[in-house]
């Protein structure tokens, strides 16, 4: 291909590159730099007590994956990700659904529905430590008035109801973001081909099934990998809420990065946490980029 | 072919994105922390060298801790800033954060340069900080002179790590356990039970009230679950080291202590998901018959509006209860410091800042608003220290108080981590008292 030659001598190639120098620089300083100093950091005993640190090679991995308790951090990560991101993805289908029926007063409740996704993940995980306490929580103060309960139940202090507890409180807060999401999704399906379908005959979940679907799968599947990626990377209400405890239970990959490196003030053996992470992070975005280009 | 090379050179850049957060910043700091113009380090190392060349400008001093942040200590605070103000000309600035964050926040303050003057620490992180190497020695900048005449050697000695001063005492004392007398007299309790036999026969009692009381808030969460563990592992008679300085936690009496907590909480004397926070805000409110805590617990219930010379009515302190009559009951040592950062450009007027702040007059103000006492000599012999009912049930579980195990470790946040999970393993029925002694040790050998 014969390249264009502007007046000041430059080839639509170069003027292209010059154009992009300004963001790949600002890339180099704030992503790249970073990112390849916590790969170097991840082969040495660097300390938040000391500034000098040495090479130790791949220690830092083998205690890691020496470690049993890492593994339980990748299982609850695991089901961490698998919960928080089917549930809200579930229910925001459903409620996408019905206010795509576009009833009165439809519109209002979408708007009010974002509400969840504005307000700050600190604060949301305030509110539902309030609700689940054990000792003064709405929860057990419902439960006890209703006769369901005889007595409180420490819901964030039982390993068993902890990371549910979490769940729930990311479900109400990320609802709204899949709803938005699966509801544009819903607008795009064809109205026609769904009257036609009705008068053939089709029930409401045969109409779902057969229609709604299948013209709402590449959506649901990208909504799904960045809901995905999202609670991969999630750490404000399994911080603000529990802490990672009781005993490890909703101790997720963001949560040892940061108590490894914060509480422990290992930053070499944080930066391995770390690098393990964005490797778990790669995959899920290359599934997620192929997933784009295919849909393109 | 060349998609699928674009979506992986796009996902590796997304994973660089995640992981950035992890990598050498020198200026990554989290936390709450109070605005401090972000400019601030470089203006005032601008003023300090200033100052450094005679130049006779107010020095703007940056005074760092977290009971500044606490709602009771809000009043107090300033007016020790005011008061700083006044008597020097100088100005301060104030950056908080939560106890739990501060330790971090100060190492990480100092590693990216950001400017610290002085700092409140307490003795749990006084070490860490001091292992970094950030703290300047304040025989040097006090003058081993001045702080001889103002303070005890007992006093002075907590802050002193191969002889050097590197923290001078602000405020000293005990954590013990602190109890409700109006509930205990509910329960029939006149007098605070000595024994443990008496102490679980009391908590029996207070379990029997009926009601939302929690009789005993020990902590179960948090970085304040192994600093309760630590008093009642020496009352069974355990320790975390030996002598040697060897782990010892895998031991019989540790056991012994494990399985306490769990028929405690079988018995629903205890609870989880408590921390010192709820501990306070529910003992204030009543709910809670006994907890641990420091003098501190008088500025709660002030703040809930108990007048300071009635809170000894609905908030005491305690001797912890011994195994058996005879033995030396237990508690943690427990104080506020006050540390000058090497790197400071004003040195000279950090150290009159911790001069104002141990002066007779902000002391006692502190001392009488937040039963913080005061641990100057002067101060100390006022007959408003002495005669203080609230504070002598402090002063008197002070006389057998011994310093955290980990007081003078580097990695004592993490051992205690490890202290607080293994412990919640076997509160929670998932461990055994011995898998979970014996996993404690185990993860306090390998670190």
């Amino acid at each position: 291909m014969i390249q264009k030659k502007r007046p000041h001598g430059l080839s639509d190639s170069q003027v292209g590159f010059l154009l992009v120098v300004p963001g790949l620089a600002v890339f180099a300083g704030v992503i790249l730099y970073p990112f390849i100093s916590a790969i170097l950091m991840s082969f040495t005993d660097r300390s938040m007590l000391s500034t000098a640190s040495s090479v130790v090679g791949l220690a830092n991995y083998r205690k890691v994956f020496a470690d049993p308790y890492f593994l339980k951090t990748l299982t609850t990560t695991f089901l961490f990700v698998v919960f928080a991101t089917f549930l809200p993805f579930t229910l925001g289908f459903i409620w996408a659904i019905l206010l795509n029926q576009g009833f009165r007063g439809s519109e209002l409740l979408r708007g009010l529905t974002l509400v969840n996704w504005i307000i700050p993940g600190t604060a949301i995980g305030f509110l539902w430590s309030w609700i689940f306490n054990g000792q003064y929580g709405v929860l057990n103060g419902l439960l006890t008035k209703l006769g369901i309960l005889e007595q409180g139940v420490s819901w964030l202090g039982q390993t068993n109801t902890a990371l549910a507890c979490v769940v729930i409180a990311r479900t109400w807060q990320m609802l709204p973001w899949y709803m938005a999401f699966l509801l544009g999704g819903l607008q795009g399906v064809s109205l026609d081909q769904v009257e036609a379908a009705r008068v053939d005959g089709a029930n409401n979940w045969q109409v779902f099934w057969y229609m709604v679907l299948p013209s709402m799968k590449t959506i649901a599947v990208l909504v799904l990998i960045l809901g995905a990626i999202g609670n991969l990377q999630h750490f404000d209400l399994p911080w603000t809420m529990v802490q990672g405890g009781p005993a490890r239970a909703t101790t997720t990959l963001s949560i040892e990065v940061y108590t490894t490196a914060f509480k422990n003030w290992n930053m070499g053996k944080a930066a391995t946490i770390g690098t393990i992470w964005a490797v778990l992070l790669a995959a899920f975005s290359f599934v997620y980029l192929r997933q784009v280009n295919e849909s393109e | 072919m060349k998609k699928r090379m674009l979506a992986l050179a796009m996902s590796v850049l997304m994973a660089a994105g995640a992981l950035t957060a992890c990598g050498g910043s020198k200026t990554a700091a989290g936390g709450g922390e109070s605005a401090v113009p972000e400019a601030a380090g470089s203006q005032n190392a601008d003023a300090g060298k200033a100052a450094q060349n005679g130049a006779s400008e107010k020095a703007n001093i940056v005074w760092a801790g977290w009971s500044g942040e606490e709602e009771a200590s809000k009043d107090i605070f300033q007016k020790m800033m005011d008061t700083y103000r006044t008597n020097t000309g100088n100005d301060v600035t104030w950056v908080g954060w939560t106890w739990a964050d501060t330790a971090q926040q100060l190492l990480i303050r100092t590693q990216g340069g950001e400017q610290l003057d002085i700092a409140q620490v307490d003795i749990g992180i006084f070490n860490t900080v001091a292992q970094s190497g950030v703290l300047a020695d304040l025989n040097e900048i006090l003058g081993a002179d001045y702080l001889e005449e103002n303070f005890q050697e007992s006093a002075l000695s907590v802050g002193n790590i191969d002889g050097q001063q590197l923290g001078m005492p602000w405020s000293m004392a005990s954590i013990t356990m602190v109890y409700n007398p109006e509930i205990l007299k509910q329960a029939g309790w006149d007098k605070v039970p000595v024994t443990m036999e008496e102490f679980e026969q009391c908590l029996a009692d207070v379990k029997a009230l009926g009601g939302d009381i929690i009789p005993y808030a020990v902590s179960t969460k948090d970085a304040t679950c192994a600093g309760d563990f630590a008093p009642w592992l020496w009352t069974f008679g355990g320790s975390l080291y030996d002598e040697a300085g060897q782990v010892a936690v895998n031991s019989p009496e540790a056991v012994s202590c494990v399985q306490w907590y769990q028929d405690m909480l079988g018995k629903g004397y205890i609870a989880m998901d408590m921390g010192r926070g709820e501990a306070r805000q529910m003992f204030a409110q009543g709910k809670v018959a006994f907890y641990d805590d420091a003098v501190v617990a008088k500025g709660q219930a002030v703040s809930n509006g108990v007048a300071p010379e009635n809170v000894v009515n609905v908030c005491s302190a305690m001797e912890r209860p011994v195994l058996k009559a005879g033995d030396k009951p237990q508690s943690t040592m427990w104080g506020h410091m006050l540390v000058i950062f090497k790197a400071s450009q004003y040195k000279d007027a950090a150290a009159e800042m911790a001069k104002t702040l141990v002066s007779d007059e902000i002391a006692l103000e502190y001392f009488e608003k937040n039963g913080m006492p005061p641990v100057t000599k002067s101060a100390a012999e006022t007959d408003q220290v002495k005669n203080d009912a609230y504070l002598n049930g402090f002063l008197k579980s002070t006389e057998t108080a011994r310093l955290e195990e980990t007081a003078r470790m580097a990695n004592a946040s993490e051992i205690k981590s490890i202290i607080t999970e293994e412990l919640q393993y076997a509160l929670l029925g998932q461990k055994t008292a011995e898998q979970a002694v014996n996993d404690m040790a185990a993860r306090m050998n390998a670190l």
